[in-house]
């Protein structure tokens, strides 16, 4: 479970894409989704592809982390591509089933979907694999500073992502811990017939829950007896500093953007 | 021979990037009947060696045999269902897995697993509930409206009820009242000497099992530095303590004792009574000495020589 799950994790390779600033980052991210969606054919799709795969090979990291954080989706993407087969009837017809006939656009529509959503997903791997989640949750906390003006606290917001996302690898090690432990009960999710699974997963959904609850009154107790206090001036660990490789980094997506809407409406 | 592990290895997370190695090249053999104490500073790989007895992990290289087991890195592994049965494991915080609404639903969940009947997985329920020292009236209660300590033995009694042959603990004891870790000792103990059952236990406390462990292994870094008897571990304490094992009292008050009047070839009195009588009887050994003449001709402060 711990291997396969890769969402979260830093890897640090030390390449410049690390050290850009993760405001900026989180623009970018939202940039690059904002392309990723514009893309309606073949050459702009082509175009997002090289684009990512340039800023992969930039952060130095196995191209293979990338494929595999794309994983655990696979259901999701082959879910749109059969969605776009069956409904869009365009084009060429190729194929045909009884009452239902596989069109070119169909084919081509669902390979474009389902390789954006491949797309989307492992690039923004980029920003957990480069950034560490301290820096992630300043950057959060920058990026939402603006909301402030219409009475919604960027701190509490960023307090509770940055508290879910800590306690995510935690709970699963905890999770990880009791599968085990019931596995030497004799419960053990490989070798049971189906209908006892159901069981099993009784078993450990109550003990993780309750793991889950104590940890939470755990930390509210051990925050509230070091006085935390939202709202309360606190000073940072890192100081965010925007340098002019950050603004290249955005202006970089704005221009994808650009390109991608331009050959969408030409 | 109960459990053999030919120059097994374990990573976690093998063959990625935070690939993690935790038994290095171990090589161990453990006799049927044995009680055997493990420790090691955090770290060190128990937890880990623990885990290849029942097959949750599988060696990442070299090969684990437990009774007709055999679990081999690279080859596919046998059904573990009976190696699960017969050889029991507590986690450390055992109470922490515990999930029905009644003990007796809790503890039953094991044997009930492992395929025996209703009314004989209640029998054993009660058995092993009595011997942690809990009467049947727990067998009703909510097991989460128990205190931390009865959690604990509610817990190690799920997995007594599965009649193992081999007992393998992970730190039972700890944030266990004093009372209740020398209960859990004895009855670790009375296992052992009564019912024959293989006890294996990690522990950060020997000074607990020293009474009753008949081998020892110590572990550092993944790899198993010592394994011998209680002499031969209070004989090596000096050795084992340089690489970094906190020794309890009993043996560096001994082996100083030792040092001083020469019983290094004795039986060690590790508990405060023996080790009381035994200094008792060098004192008056002492004072017979040092009213006879005949014996002044060596310095009473070097005190080397053998006692009869």
């Amino acid at each position: 479970m711990r291997n396969k799950l890769l969402f979260g994790r830093c890897i640090d390779t030390g390449s410049w894409v690390h050290a850009v600033d993760p405001r900026a980052k989180l623009t970018a991210m939202v940039l690059y989704l904002a392309a990723l969606l514009a893309v309606g054919s073949w050459i702009p799709l082509a175009i997002a592809a090289a684009f990512s795969l340039a800023y992969m090979l930039a952060t130095q990291i196995p191209l293979k982390y990338f494929v595999k954080a794309a994983k655990p989706l696979w259901v999701l993407m082959v879910f749109i591509f059969v969605i776009q087969c069956l409904t869009v009837d365009e084009g060429v017809a190729l194929w045909q089933i009884g009452s239902w006939t596989l069109y070119s656009e169909g084919l081509s529509k669902g390979l474009i979907a389902a390789l954006r959503m491949a797309l989307l997903v492992s690039f923004t791997a980029i920003l957990t694999f480069t950034t560490t989640p301290g820096l992630l949750n300043q950057g959060m906390s920058g990026v939402l500073k603006p909301l402030e003006k219409i009475g919604i606290s960027a701190e509490r917001l960023t307090l509770m992502m940055s508290i879910a996302l800590r306690f995510i690898p935690t709970i699963l090690d905890e999770t990880h811990k009791i599968v085990k432990a019931q596995a030497a009960r004799g419960a053990d999710l490989k070798e049971l017939p189906w209908k006892e699974k159901g069981k099993l997963l009784v078993s450990l959904l109550v003990p993780v829950t309750v793991s889950a609850f104590r940890r939470a009154e755990d930390l509210v107790l051990s925050m509230e007896s070091r006085g935390y206090l939202i709202g309360a001036p606190r000073s940072e660990y890192h100081l965010l500093v925007w340098r002019s490789r950050d603004t290249g980094f955005i202006l970089s997506f704005i221009v994808l953007v650009a390109v991608v809407v331009v050959l969408r409406f030409i | 021979m109960a459990i053999t592990l030919e120059q097994v290895s374990y990573a976690y997370d093998d063959r990625s990037l935070w690939r993690n190695g935790a038994l290095e090249d171990i090589n161990l053999k453990l006799d049927q009947g044995v009680f055997a104490g493990i420790v090691g500073a955090t770290g060190s790989g128990k937890s880990t060696l623990l885990q290849h007895f029942n097959g949750i992990l599988k060696p990442t290289s070299g090969k684990v045999q437990v009774f007709d087991y055999i679990l081999q890195a690279g080859e596919k592994n046998p059904p573990l269902r009976e190696l699960r049965r017969r050889v029991g494991l507590v986690f450390q915080f055992p109470e922490h897995q515990l999930f029905e609404d009644t003990v007796e639903k809790d503890i039953c969940f094991g044997p009930l697993n492992f395929g025996m009947s209703k009314e004989e997985a209640k029998e054993r329920t009660s058995r092993a509930l009595n011997m942690l020292g809990l009467d049947d009236s727990f067998l009703s209660r909510n097991p989460f409206h128990l205190s931390g300590g009865q959690m604990r033995k509610v817990a190690i009694a799920s997995v007594l009820a599965m009649d193992p042959d081999i007992i393998v603990l992970d730190e039972p004891t700890a944030t266990l009242d004093p009372q209740s870790r020398a209960e859990l000792a004895e009855l670790l103990f009375r296992l052992q000497r009564d019912l024959g059952k293989t006890v294996i236990v990690v522990t950060h406390r020997m000074e607990e099992m020293l009474p009753y462990a008949d081998t020892w292994i110590v572990m550092k870094d993944g790899r198993k530095i010592f394994q011998g008897s209680k002499i031969e571990l209070v004989r090596e304490a000096n050795t084992l303590a340089k690489s970094g094992l906190s020794l309890p009292t009993c043996i560096t008050e001994w082996n100083q004792l030792a040092a001083r009047f020469g019983l290094e070839h004795e039986e060690p009195c590790l508990t405060a009574g023996s080790a009381a009588v035994r200094i008792a009887k060098l004192l008056t050994n002492r004072m017979d000495k040092d009213t006879d003449p005949g014996s002044n001709s060596t310095s009473p402060d070097e005190g080397g020589e053998p006692y009869a």
